[in-house]
């Protein structure tokens, strides 16, 4: 750029350096549904805030992982970002583009592609791998039907599902071989962000490992960034960047993986933390565990305040009304309002 | 003398596709009061050698053979129904995996509960039910009084499992059999209900047999583990000596492949290809096919047996034992 370019310029290659650091961003979104009562004079009796308030800023070639017990509102998260159920509030950004924007096109959503947690619902039990992938090429017209059969060899090849196996059908392959073409199917569009959500959970440990590897080879030699939605924090420990601890809709901790999981400060990430059982007896033996009262309470009826208190073993008669927000602490953030006083 | 004594059993599921030899001689004993886990990946067996014990699989298609599986000098494999009946859900308890499909959704809660006391044991409903609601208690159920008459679908997940634990319980067995009951839970609920199953080992003096695919799980709860791979135990240790000094190439590689043990970034160890197919005859080791370490000698002739390598130690590695790992 030559020096005499005027300000504005300046600030707009600035603006575009900026944001081509963030890829993918979360504006405050929430995500409710409606409970209703009666079949023809509906009543509105309740909202269950699945997702209540999350901003989030994903970089390019970052991993992201998301952990949270069964109905903290994790899977909802990533449905909303897909565009699979729509935000009740807030916005979500691709690249600059509002996907949440009613001008919003199918184009713009391209890139970004989902992996399922169930790979024997997520594809066609009647359409052959060869086909299954072949598909969202021809419906988005992204090569010529000449060359589909290269791309298709190609994408079988990236995920390590070898080319002779492309005649056959989902039933013919096992759990992991089935978690590779569902990734092969999320990369036929050449998505720049993946959602995975639950990618390994169904798989056995062995299997687990390669397709883990798997994701961690793509992500580094496609440049691709991925959001990571397990409930194992091991898992997640091992392939992600930075964490984001969500509890009833909404993020309590954020930071690198290291931070959140190793010397966990919120008082909910620290219970999840010391709740995962280690391959190793002689410190399982010395550990020493919180065991949480309870089940997560229910988003349709959250707690006032704090909605960790009625667990929170340091909960004061503050946590009780005064919902927290996400605030800086030691390199990362947390929403606790005690998270200075908490001993260590 | 051992609570259970287990000696070469098989099971095997026959149609007309084949022999299917899920469980292809198993041998293990139990003492009184001794928690023994029982890993190894989905299919190895696990599930098939604890229902073969209680006799819960169909037959035909299952077909269950072997020396014997002596409970308390019970063989349960040769004992007649009502033997049967006399022992299960009375001596031994079982949780089962899924505690969705485990409880019956037509009947009330307490109905199930005090089911076992009444076939079992000469007592009223009234002390029947009374028991029921201190059995819900221990197991952490809040507001258990009101919550007695439910229905299945009215708990959580991570409730049902308890009321699945309660049951299994309630009527103080002698042995519990725990079939992956926290799998489909979350780690915090893992972490209470495997506490709450500590705490009632120490409590009844039972012993607990945990079948899990989970490592980490075995290690905080297990005296002994044994390793079972395609229907056949390849290695047995005390959880200590099996976490610090495996010694068969199958319990290494599955430490190798858990994340929590690895460097950030560093590559998981994978386990190239899949398990044998059971409807095929294996010649030599069956791991032999994945195994690092494997050479010709290894694929030949019959399955490698158990055999101790240390004191209650023992593994089914040809080369391991010959000192060539």
């Amino acid at each position: 750029m030559p020096a005499a370019a005027p300000m504005r310029g300046r600030f707009d290659l600035l603006r575009s350096f900026a944001m081509s650091a963030t890829i993918l961003e979360l504006r405050d979104v929430y995500t409710h549904f409606p409970v209703e009562r009666g079949i023809l004079f509906k009543k509105r009796i309740g909202t269950v805030k699945a997702v209540d308030g999350v901003s989030l800023a994903l970089a390019r070639g970052e991993v992201l992982g998301l952990v949270g017990e069964s109905g903290c509102g994790k899977s909802t998260l990533a449905r909303t970002i897909m565009g699979l159920l729509p935000a009740t509030g807030g916005s979500v950004w691709l690249e600059g583009k509002n996907l949440t924007a009613a001008a919003a096109t199918g184009e713009a959503r391209r890139a970004l592609q989902m992996v399922f947690q169930d790979p024997f619902a997520s594809l066609n039990p009647r359409l052959s791998v060869g086909e299954a992938l072949a598909e969202p090429l021809r419906v988005h017209r992204l090569r010529l039907a000449a060359d589909i059969p290269a791309r298709v060899a190609e994408l079988a090849a990236l995920v390590g599902i070898p080319a002779r196996s492309l005649g056959k059908y989902p039933h013919e392959f096992s759990g992991g071989q089935r978690q590779r073409i569902a990734i092969a199917r999320a990369l036929a569009l050449e998505p720049r962000v993946i959602v995975a959500d639950e990618p390994v959970s169904a798989l056995d440990v062995s299997i687990q490992a390669q397709i883990l590897n798997l994701l961690a080879k793509l992500v580094r030699d496609l440049g691709l960034s991925l959001v990571f939605i397990a409930h194992d924090l091991s898992v997640v420990k091992h392939l992600s960047d930075r964490v984001a601890v969500m509890y009833l809709g909404r993020i309590v901790e954020l930071g690198t993986a290291c931070d959140v999981i190793e010397r966990p400060q919120h008082p909910y990430t620290r219970a999840l933390v010391s709740a995962v059982p280690l391959p190793d007896p002689e410190g399982e033996r010395a550990r020493r565990r919180i065991v949480l009262a309870g089940d997560p309470p229910s988003p349709l009826n959250p707690p006032a305040g704090c909605p960790f208190h009625p667990r929170c073993a340091y909960a004061v008669q503050a946590c009780r009304t005064k919902v927290p927000a996400l605030a800086p602490f030691l390199g990362r953030e947390v929403s606790c309002l005690r998270v200075g006083e908490l001993p260590a | 003398m051992p609570l259970l004594e287990v000696s070469d059993l098989r099971t095997s599921f026959h149609s007309r596709g084949g022999v299917f030899r899920a469980v292809d001689g198993v041998s293990f004993t139990l003492e009184r009061g001794e928690t023994l886990g029982l890993v190894g990946e989905s299919g190895s067996g696990k599930s098939v050698t604890c229902a073969s014990l209680l006799r819960l699989l169909p037959s035909p298609p299952a077909r269950i053979e072997g020396a014997y599986a002596r409970f308390d000098g019970l063989d349960l494999l040769r004992a007649t129904d009502a033997e049967l009946r006399s022992v299960r859900g009375k001596r031994i308890g079982m949780i089962f995996q899924d505690p969705m499909t485990s409880l019956n959704p037509y009947m009330r809660i307490s109905e199930q509960l005090i089911e076992p006391l009444l076939i079992h044991e000469k007592i009223s409903r009234r002390d029947a039910l009374a028991r029921a609601l201190a059995m819900l208690e221990a197991v952490g159920i809040n507001d258990a009084a009101r919550r007695l008459h439910s229905y299945a679908h009215e708990f959580s997940g991570g409730m049902r499992q308890r009321v699945m634990i309660a049951m299994a319980l309630i009527a103080r067995p002698e042995l519990l059999i725990a079939d992956e009951p926290t799998t489909a839970l979350d780690v915090t609920v893992q972490a209470q209900i495997l506490e709450l199953i500590k705490k009632l080992q120490r409590e009844l003096g039972m012993a607990v047999i945990f079948i899990s695919h989970d490592l980490g799980v075995v290690s905080g709860l297990c005296d002994r583990v044994l390793v079972m791979y395609a229907g056949r135990i390849v290695e047995s240790a005390t959880v200590d000596t099996l976490f610090r000094s495996p010694r068969h190439p199958y319990t290494r590689a599955l430490q190798r492949s858990i994340p929590a043990l690895q460097a950030k970034g560093a590559e998981l160890y994978t386990l190239p290809g899949l398990p044998p197919d059971l409807s095929q005859p294996i010649s030599g080791c069956a791991f032999a096919e994945r195994c690092e370490f494997a050479v010709e000698a290894c694929r030949a002739g019959g399955s490698p047996a158990l055999a101790e390598c240390a004191l209650s130690h023992a593994h089914a590695c040809r080369r391991a034992h010959a000192g060539e790992i």
